[in-house]
């Protein structure tokens, strides 16, 4: 049940427990189940593999021109990316593992951009469905289709990839992993000693050790649950702006509304980059942590 | 907990099939852009603002050869114009000796021959006095010698010396 099917039965009462589930939570596109498990393509996964597309669709044609002649003055779209790859690059990179950066550059790019994407995609709206709503109601389409969606709702479902634990929860794990081994490749095995501070005494290293080991796992928890919710949070307070005007049945909160999720809008462009951005600096920074004892 | 558990919304639940996607998907798109995109790419970036660095090194180390080129030329242009100033006043100079020199040498050459002139005057004045004497004399001895030869031949002396004096005028 959409928001817009709740505008079109009127008799129907308003439900933003059932609005927010469809708009924040994720549904099966495509039932699908490998070896017992439920791997269906949701919402989630379809924006995500779209992120990837528009990814390699930009980066690797970039990749290519760039390559034949590196000299060549950048168009104005190259420019843009080019100033992105080489913040993240120097910026986050460099600022913090200095010159080993190097071997970190494709991970740390790949990240930033892959949640970055995630994150700027989740911003527009469900044209399909608005498209399918739009035909129900001119009578064009029929609004009796059973349980079965129509392609293009499914093909643009129009969801955070990084709303979701299970994505950012899962970046984080790939995060800690990159953490653990570039410290366990700098510092040999010593790393699992050393992850405790220099200089600490022996009855307080006892403690300390578990507690840091603790923390090794606490980063990444943190990384994950920060850009769920700075992701979540956004969309939720549009959602419930903008449920003022069903919830008070009254043209007169629409402007207050419409105005108040622009604004928010707007801070969510701006939050998208940010977050992408917290989650590789803080990543790299880890990582930097690691490569040296502190 | 009313965000975490919006409603039926749980945002802590993890859905495994998506979190197996979500591995997936990256680890495939980190390995497609580290080999196609991210090589590349920051390899050429790199050349660039190497290239950059370089070319700006060049034009410095040019601008400094230009400038040090210019000083040269500057102090050269400073020491020729003062040389010229020189060879100017030299020749004022020498102008200036010249003409007091060629001045010096008329006026002296004049006096030379003023000298002269005045020198040869005193001799002609001179020769002429003793021209003048030697006739004297030689009329005198005449005029004596007729005389002498009159009073012998008993001539009137007056009128002899009157017709001496004229015939004197009337060789004058």
């Amino acid at each position: 049940m959409t928001l817009f099917n709740v505008v079109l039965t009127a008799a129907e009462k308003f439900n933003l427990d059932e609005v927010v589930v469809h708009h924040l939570g994720d549904q099966p596109l495509w039932h699908l189940e490998i070896g017992g498990m439920d791997m269906s393509i949701t919402k989630r996964v379809v924006m995500m593999w779209i992120a990837s597309v528009l990814l390699l669709a930009i980066f690797i044609p970039l990749a290519r021109k760039i390559a034949k002649n590196p000299y060549a003055k950048p168009s104005r779209w190259q420019s843009l990316l080019e100033s992105l790859i080489q913040f993240v690059r120097f910026d986050v990179g460099k600022a913090s593992m200095h010159l080993a950066h190097k071997s970190y550059d494709g991970f740390l790019l790949s990240l930033f951009f892959f949640i970055l994407f995630c994150n700027l995609l989740g911003l527009i709206p469900p044209l399909g469905e608005l498209v399918h709503i739009a035909g129900t109601l001119f009578g064009t389409t029929s609004s009796h289709h059973g349980h079965e969606l129509p392609l293009a709702v499914k093909l643009w479902p129009a969801s955070t990839a990084t709303g979701d634990i299970a994505v950012t929860g899962t970046l984080a794990v790939i995060s800690f992993i990159a953490i653990q081994i570039s410290g366990l490749i700098y510092q040999g095995i010593a790393y699992i000693k050393n992850i405790v501070p220099k200089g600490v005494p022996l009855p307080l290293w006892v403690i300390m050790w578990p507690i840091e080991v603790l923390g090794q796992f606490t980063k990444p928890f943190a990384l994950a649950i920060r850009l769920l919710a700075n992701m979540t949070a956004g969309h939720l307070i549009i959602l419930v702006l903008m449920s003022f005007i069903f919830q008070f049945q009254s043209y007169l909160v629409a402007p207050a509304s419409i105005l108040g999720s622009t604004a928010i809008y707007m801070l969510e462009i701006f939050v998208a980059f940010l977050q992408a951005y917290i989650f590789v600096f803080l990543t790299a920074l880890f990582i930097a942590g690691a490569q040296h004892r502190h | 907990m009313s965000i975490i558990l919006a409603g039926s919304l749980n945002l802590l639940e993890v859905n495994p099939g998506l979190a197996i996607w979500t591995l997936i998907t990256f680890l495939l798109v980190l390995t497609i852009l580290w080999l196609f995109a991210w090589k590349p790419i920051v390899k050429a970036l790199d050349a660039r603002s190497h290239r950059i660095a370089d070319d700006l090194e060049k034009s410095r180390k040019l601008r400094e050869e230009a400038e040090a080129l210019l000083r040269d030329y500057e102090s050269k242009l400073e020491k020729a114009k003062a040389e010229a100033v020189e060879i100017v006043e030299e020749g004022r100079k020498d102008a200036e000796v010249l003409r007091k020199r060629i001045l010096d040498e008329a006026a002296e050459e004049g006096e030379r021959i003023k000298k002269r002139v005045s020198g040869e005057l005193e001799q002609a004045k001179l020769k002429a006095l003793a021209e003048i004497e030697e006739r004297v004399v030689d009329l005198a001895e005449e005029l004596v010698s007729r005389v002498l030869k009159d009073k012998l031949t008993g001539v009137d002396h007056k009128k002899l010396i009157l017709e001496e004096m004229a015939s004197l005028q009337k060789d004058n």
